[in-house]
């Protein structure tokens, strides 16, 4: 879902200023795209729901705590703490598996993977095969290719999410997308 | 597998979305979370409302626009400041210096952009200015002796070019006035003021002597008979009241003959020590005569600092043409008068264009 600029902006104004009501506006506004982005970084819908909620609360709390925002759209400032809370996440995750090993021998939760999901969600197989595939791709990559291709995210807005210049952008894209290429067809 | 179907896949992938009960519950938990005791709840007062207008213009139209409209603008700056630069650079040039030809077409630049022939008078008359103050700086520059002979001569030949073309201009200016049904009215003096003031260019050659100023006719005249005493054809016109200060200042001791166009001069330090200035003032009262559209003064004031110049150019000893050598009205000589002596001559002219009103 493609959402005009003056609107973000105009939300995100508007946040800034702790409008709860321009808040649940966002929320209702990109939270798909947060939780598709969320849940191709881990590994289960349960872990991409949790993650973000858990990315939407902190957003609120950025606000209540007055700490600086220097992102120019509010969708990158989603992004970013979307891929800040799933570090956090997988962080956290480490620590509790290796406390859990220590603990109780081999524990293995079966959670169901993306691809899951997504056959789940009735999706055609050739979708599946493409989630397949992505999910190979290395973490870089992959982030770029969801941002650029499948949320089309603009090349500045990708940049500032990343912490990179607008040309290593597009380099890198260019190599994901060559990647995935070269994976679909092996 | 296209580009295109890939493209199309990925874009077909961003069309999955979580299930809405889920949705609605993760909701209701955020709102609860939000309208928590926890946080400060948030007005939105007048000026919160500021703030956020200020905002949104700033971050959707300013800092949007500012991007390329700033580098557009940088870039005119650049390209004009660059020009400006090279130009006032180039102000202080001289003939031979690299950057004389970017004066030069600056000046030529400036001449095709100015429109109306009084200010095209007014450029012509400070572009002639240029000329007096790079002759000046040639002049008083004795490092360049071998080449100073050729510079002399350019530069005076560039400034009767811009005197030729103030005078051009003027006379145009003249006719269209008396073309005019209100301005075809003038007393009858005024109108002989005004074709003599036309026709007559009048200088001292001083090329031809060092111890006496002839003034010659103009060119259309030369056959006049030659060291004519007194040649007053006409009552003293009020033009003459302009030069008469000036002249008495810069001769208080000179022995001046004025009827018979006679000078005997001593000394005249002052006007010498700074010609530079003296051609400055001349063209300043030129400028000033234009903006009051007394064009048979300029006229006036025009011949005064050829004459001058003509001067300056002598008293070099350089051996020169005489600047306007060939645009004279009338030939006098001055009795013993020494050539060097700046005051005297324009004593001399001022006389002698005094005598033909």
């Amino acid at each position: 879902m493609k959402t005009s600029f003056l609107k973000d902006t105009f939300l995100f104004s508007n946040i800034k200023n702790k409008n709860r009501e321009a808040f649940l506006k966002a929320y209702d506004l990109y939270l798909d795209e947060i939780f598709r982005f969320v849940l191709f970084k881990v590994s289960s819908e349960e872990e991409a729901e949790d993650v973000t909620s858990q990315v939407f609360l902190r957003a609120w709390n950025h606000i209540q705590n007055d700490n600086d925002i220097d992102e120019e759209t509010l969708r990158a400032w989603f992004y970013k703490i979307a891929r800040n809370t799933v570090i956090d996440h997988y962080r956290y995750k480490n620590k509790t598996k290796n406390t859990v090993s220590t603990d109780e021998g081999e524990t293995t939760i079966n959670v169901p993977s993306a691809e899951d999901i997504f056959s789940d969600m009735a999706i055609k197989s050739e979708h599946e095969l493409v989630m397949k595939k992505i999910n190979g791709l290395k973490d870089e990559y992959k982030e770029v290719i969801i941002m650029r291709y499948v949320e089309e995210l603009s090349i500045p807005e990708i940049a500032h999410i990343l912490k990179k210049s607008k040309g290593n952008v597009r380099i890198l894209t260019h190599r994901a997308l060559r990647a995935l290429k070269d994976l679909l067809e092996s | 597998m296209t580009d295109k179907n890939l493209s199309q896949l990925l874009k077909e992938i961003g069309e999955v979305k979580p299930s809405v009960k889920w949705k609605e519950a993760n909701r209701q938990i955020l709102l609860s979370q939000i309208n928590s005791g926890n946080f400060e709840a948030a007005k939105l007062n007048l000026s919160a409302k500021t703030r956020v207008a200020v905002d949104f213009i700033y971050n959707g139209f300013v800092k949007q626009l500012s991007q390329p409209v700033l580098a557009t603008v940088l870039v005119f700056v650049l390209l004009a400041g660059g020009s400006l630069y090279s130009l006032s650079a180039a102000s202080e040039s001289t003939p031979g210096d690299s950057l004389y030809t970017a004066k030069i077409i600056g000046e030529k630049t400036q001449m095709a952009l100015t429109f109306g022939d009084k200010n095209k008078t007014k450029l012509n008359i400070e572009f002639a200015e240029n000329r007096v103050n790079e002759l000046a700086k040639v002049l008083s520059d004795d490092s360049v002796n071998g080449e100073k002979k050729a510079k002399v001569e350019k530069l005076a030949g560039s400034f009767k070019k811009e005197i030729a073309s103030v005078k051009h201009r003027i006379e145009k200016i003249n006719a269209d006035v008396k073309s005019e049904p209100i301005a075809s009215e003038p007393t009858e003096g005024a109108v002989v003021a005004e074709n003599e003031g036309d026709d007559l260019v009048f200088s001292a050659n001083l090329g031809k002597g060092d111890d006496g100023l002839s003034i010659s006719d103009s060119d259309t005249d030369k056959d006049k008979p030659a060291e004519e005493d007194n040649t007053a054809t006409e009552p003293e016109a009020e033009i003459v009241e302009l030069e008469i200060p000036e002249l008495k200042t810069d001769t208080t001791t000179a022995d001046i003959v004025k009827e018979g166009i006679a000078v005997q001069a001593s000394s005249s330090d002052e006007a010498m020590e700074t010609p530079q200035t003296k051609s400055q003032t001349i063209f300043d009262e030129a400028k000033q005569l234009l903006e009051e559209e007394n064009y048979d003064a300029i006229i006036e004031k025009l011949d005064e600092v050829v004459s001058h110049v003509d001067s300056e150019v002598a008293q070099s000893k350089v051996e020169v043409k005489g600047v306007a050598g060939e645009a004279v009205e009338e030939e006098a000589i001055i009795d013993e008068g020494t050539v060097e002596d700046v005051a005297e001559e324009e004593v001399v002219e001022d006389t002698a264009s005094s005598t033909l009103q």
